[in-house]
């Protein structure tokens, strides 16, 4: 399946993309999530390592919640403005294009297909005059920034979500349903009320 | 036997009828040479002959008489001697007649030899050779002795042996000699047969003694070895009395292990297809896509807005320009197909497939459609081609949204794919409950086996499951153990009773053999014989010693008597090495005297003849006479009074002739009165009437006179 | 002649009997003394005679009488 999903640039050329341009950025988080979030989730800050689990997180690299969280915030449909000050922001390691290009190990595979996923819900999710863009009116790395502002958003929303979670339960994320119920629910009747129960619960 | 009388008649020297009546004691006959002494000795041998031979001869007649026969006139040689023996009388008698005939020839006839015995009034006429029955020839032997050489009684070879026969205790020596050395070979034969069928059999015992060690070693290995697998049997039999009991639990815990295993196994592979990796698959399976479809629809949206609007303001830019150059140039640009129209791939799906996939219309060759969508298809790969140079400034810049379309299109093919993910995700959460349900179930079965194996180990006496579970193992093992020894054992006797059935046929046999075993009976039985045989032999030794011994002690007490003044020594009879006997004289100092005097020999040997006599008598519990020619020729006149003293002494009839008492007077023998008068006993005389000539022998007449 | 024989040392000395307890040939005869039975059965079988059919029998009987009553 996720052959499939992967092959979502096959039709693009070879040229610069927008996506590649896309990719070299670094979206950033606010520093606070750091600890509250990414390192309880992930290897975040402990090392290069990409081995899921391996030190007992759920998550490996930081990017992984960052993900997470964007798509929190994607299907929730509800965006966080990062703080102003930038002494409170954070970026990632590594850039985006680098995102999901993990070596087959023994429990995971690469995903870097859903880089493209990223995008296109960046596409659909943010006013830009792409007219202009091509006819060169505006630059491209305003409007890649622009993008990435959405994106930025709406992982922000989503960890505000995750650290509120974790506030009230530091375990929530041990369970292996609990990334998952979150989806599921918010994916259900597309209404992103994350309150409302939904599928099965874990015994 | 005492001899009465003794009559002789025309024997010889003895004219017509000559009688000596005896005395039971010493009778001497004295005569001088050629008186007759010899002629009596000879009478009587003859008339004691009883084997026949000898019978008439005209030798022995009277040549006086037959010189006074006339012709045809006969007469009789007769010789007769009455005697008393056993308290019979009777006479014995040999005569013959004989007949001169004209020519001066005498002849011979009625030979006759008769005893006759008168008992009261009867007169009873035996055969003469009957005679030996009163005196016995072997005794005869030692009764009549002529002349001083025959005194030597051994000088004749056999003379001992003939001694021992007569005169021991025993009589047939001889007879059982034989028959022992008979027996002695018999038996030896006997044991050699047996030896021989021993031999046969000796193998035969042997292979049966082998037989019977084998057997009987086998017997105890196979006791033995019954008696170890039956007490095998029993262990094996007390060990399973001791788990029959638990032997149920064992079988249950057994089939509750053996579950338990199938169960945790089934488990495990339930287990393993349990996958709740989600937050992982969130990400690399990309089910984190699973509300996409929205924002995807959003984004084609925009994209296929943008598009339509990009194509509308380049066209009427374009339109502007007014350059179909322009057109084509577009034409020929990598434009993508719009949106909803499908991509390459799909394009050439469809015309392979002949169907249109967006309106589900066949779309069958070269039909307008299908021409339509070639066409199409054609189009587009010619706007892949490299576009030519153009002189006309490009309206856009950029192709980002070309990106963007070109993006969307594969968007839309995975479409499909993203609004199918929740379906999935669901899928396979409910594949895992379904899973971990399965597990549950595996679970509480798996604690009811438990519960079970619980409840058997605490009922089975504090044995614990291994133990248990071992005492399983070894109930089959022991019941098989326990099968073969008891099987072993069977066996085991089966071969017993027959060991034990070769074993008694082999003794059997055996002893049969034994029984047929003669050889060492027999052997021994011939070494009986030989042994009885040897005492015989050592007996008849000891016989002849003893009579020996017998014949020294009594001829050195006659030997005491007659020389009792003289010299002595100790006359010993020996057996020589051939047989012999020998009377010898030892001197105190037991050395032999071998030449003794005359005297002395004649004395000595004399003494052997008395001690023979007195045997004789005591033998045949009857005195016998004894006759003989004294040699006393070599004696003293004092010896030889003495001698004939001694003898008369003996309480024995002895008739002896002899030279002795004669004196030579005037050129003849006569009587010396005086040492006649010492004589106790009867005296003759004998001497040739005279006158005589000795040319002429019939002028010899032997005349008898009784002197005292 | 039975004690000529019966008087033999040696024969005494293997066969240990008491020559003394036989005076005649009757109790020799009954003895239980195999050996002096026998002997006395020899010299009353025989009574001396030199006939060969005398001595087989003698013999016969003799030898039979020795091997069924001595006990090796």
């Amino acid at each position: 399946m996720a052959e499939i999903l992967n092959n979502i640039e096959e039709l693009v050329g070879k040229d610069e993309k927008l996506i590649d341009i896309w990719g070299r950025r670094n979206p950033r988080f606010e520093k606070k999530y750091e600890q509250s979030v990414l390192r309880v989730i992930s290897d975040y800050g402990i090392g290069a390592s990409e081995n899921t689990g391996a030190k007992g997180k759920v998550l490996g690299a930081g990017y992984e919640p960052y993900i997470i969280a964007f798509f929190i915030g994607l299907y929730s449909n509800k965006k966080l403005p990062l703080s102003d000050s930038s002494e409170n922001l954070k970026v990632l390691g590594q850039p985006i294009d680098k995102w999901g290009n993990l070596d087959s190990k023994k429990f995971r595979h690469a995903y870097s297909g859903l880089r493209s996923y990223i995008f296109i819900a960046l596409v659909a999710k943010t006013d830009i005059d792409w007219i202009a863009l091509d006819k060169g009116d505006i630059k491209v790395n305003s409007v890649v920034t622009n993008l990435i502002e959405t994106m930025e958003e709406y992982a922000n929303y989503g960890f505000s979500i995750l650290e509120e979670k974790l506030k009230e339960d530091p375990s929530y994320f041990f369970s292996h349903r609990s990334f998952l119920d979150i989806f599921l629910q918010l994916t259900n009747n597309k209404s992103g009320d994350l309150t409302q129960d939904e599928g099965p619960e874990e015994l | 036997m005492i001899i009465q009388k003794i009559e002789i008649e025309n024997f010889r020297s003895y004219y017509k009828q000559n009688s000596f009546e005896l005395t039971n004691g010493l009778n001497l006959i004295i005569g001088s040479n050629g008186d007759g002494k010899t002629t009596f000795y000879e009478a009587l041998e003859w008339l004691f002959r009883t084997d026949g031979t000898n019978r008439m001869d005209t030798k022995l007649i009277s040549k006086k008489r037959i010189e006074e026969l006339f012709a045809n006139e006969s007469d009789d040689v007769r010789v007769a001697m009455t005697y008393e023996h056993k308290s019979k009388t009777k006479i014995l008698e040999k005569r013959f007649h004989f007949t001169k005939s004209f020519d001066g020839e005498v002849s011979t006839s009625n030979y006759s030899f008769n005893l006759i015995e008168n008992s009261g009034i009867e007169r009873i006429v035996k055969d003469g050779v009957r005679f030996d029955f009163d005196l016995p020839s072997e005794i005869r032997k030692y009764t009549m002795f002529k002349g001083e050489s025959d005194l030597d009684v051994f000088q004749n070879s056999n003379a001992l042996k003939m001694l021992v026969e007569t005169f021991s205790d025993v009589k047939d020596f001889e007879a059982y000699f034989a028959f022992m050395e008979y027996a002695t070979k018999k038996a030896d034969q006997a044991r050699d047969n047996a030896q021989k069928l021993d031999k046969k059999n000796t193998d035969r015992i042997k292979q049966l003694n082998r037989t019977i060690e084998f057997e009987t070693g086998t017997l105890s290995d196979i006791e033995r070895e019954i008696k170890n697998k039956e007490n095998e049997a029993g262990n094996f039999d007390s060990l399973l009395k001791s788990i029959e009991q638990s032997k149920e639990a064992s079988k249950l815990l057994i089939a509750v292990n053996r579950r338990i295993e199938t169960l945790s196994q089934k488990r495990s592979q339930v287990q393993a297809r349990i996958n709740e990796d989600y937050t992982i698959s969130l990400l690399d399976d990309m089910w984190i896509l699973m509300g996409f479809a929205d924002v995807a629809e959003e984004y084609s949206i925009k994209v296929s807005e943008m598009d339509k609007q990009r194509r509308k303001l380049e066209r009427n830019y374009l339109l502007t320009v007014g350059q179909e150059k322009a057109i084509k140039k577009m034409q020929t640009d990598f434009v993508p197909l719009p949106v909803h129209i499908p991509g390459q791939k799909v394009m050439q799906e469809m015309l392979d497939e002949e169907v249109c996939k967006i309106c589900g219309r066949p779309a069958k060759k070269h039909s307008e459609a299908w021409e339509f969508m070639l066409h199409r298809l054609e189009e587009y790969q010619e706007s892949l081609k490299v576009p030519e140079d153009e002189e006309i400034t490009p309206y856009y810049m950029n192709n980002y949204i070309v990106e963007l379309q070109k993006r969307d299109t594969t968007l839309n093919d995975n479409l499909s794919e993203i609004t199918r993910l929740r379906h999935k995700i669901l899928e396979a959460i409910a594949f895992n409950n379904r899973m971990h349900d399965e597990v549950k179930k595996i679970d509480a079965n798996l604690n009811m086996e438990f519960e079970q194996k619980k409840r058997i180990l605490a009922q089975t006496d504090g044995l614990t499951e291994e133990q248990l579970l071992a005492n399983y193992e070894n109930i089959s093992n022991w019941v098989e153990q326990k099968s073969k020894a008891e099987n072993r054992i069977d066996i085991l006797k089966r071969q017993r009773a027959q060991h034990r059935a070769a074993l008694d046929e082999a003794q059997d046999a055996l002893g049969k053999l034994a029984e047929g075993t003669s050889a060492a009976i027999f052997a021994k039985t011939a070494l009986i014989i030989r042994q009885i045989s040897e005492a015989f032999k050592s007996a008849k030794e000891t016989n002849k010693k003893r009579l020996l011994h017998a014949i020294e002690d009594e001829s050195n007490v006659f030997l005491e008597k007659l020389n009792s003044n003289d010299f002595k020594g100790t006359i010993r009879i020996l057996e020589k090495a051939n047989g012999q006997g020998e009377a010898v004289l030892m001197n105190n100092d037991n050395t032999r005297i071998f030449t003794p005097n005359t005297a002395l020999r004649t004395t000595y040997l004399m003494s052997v003849l008395f001690a023979i006599g007195k045997l004789s008598s005591e033998r045949d519990k009857t005195e016998f006479p004894l006759l003989f020619d004294a040699p006393t020729s070599s004696f003293t006149d004092a010896k030889e009074s003495e001698f004939f003293n001694v003898i008369s002494k003996l309480k024995k009839q002895v008739i002896i002739v002899t030279k002795s008492f004669l004196k030579e007077r005037n050129g003849e023998a006569v009587l010396d009165q005086a040492k006649i008068e010492e004589v106790k006993g009867r005296v003759f005389r004998i001497e040739k009437k005279k006158p005589f000539d000795d040319k002429k022998l019939g002028t010899i007449q032997t005349v008898i006179s009784k002197i005292k | 002649m039975l004690h000529m024989v019966l008087d033999d040392q040696k024969l005494q000395e293997l066969y240990d009997y008491d020559k003394s307890e036989y005076e005649d040939l009757y109790q020799a005869l009954n003895s239980d003394n195999v050996i002096v039975a026998a002997v006395a059965r020899i010299i009353k079988y025989l009574d001396g005679s030199t006939e060969e059919s005398d001595q087989k029998k003698v013999y016969m009987t003799v030898f039979n009488y020795i091997n069924e009553n001595y006990i090796l």
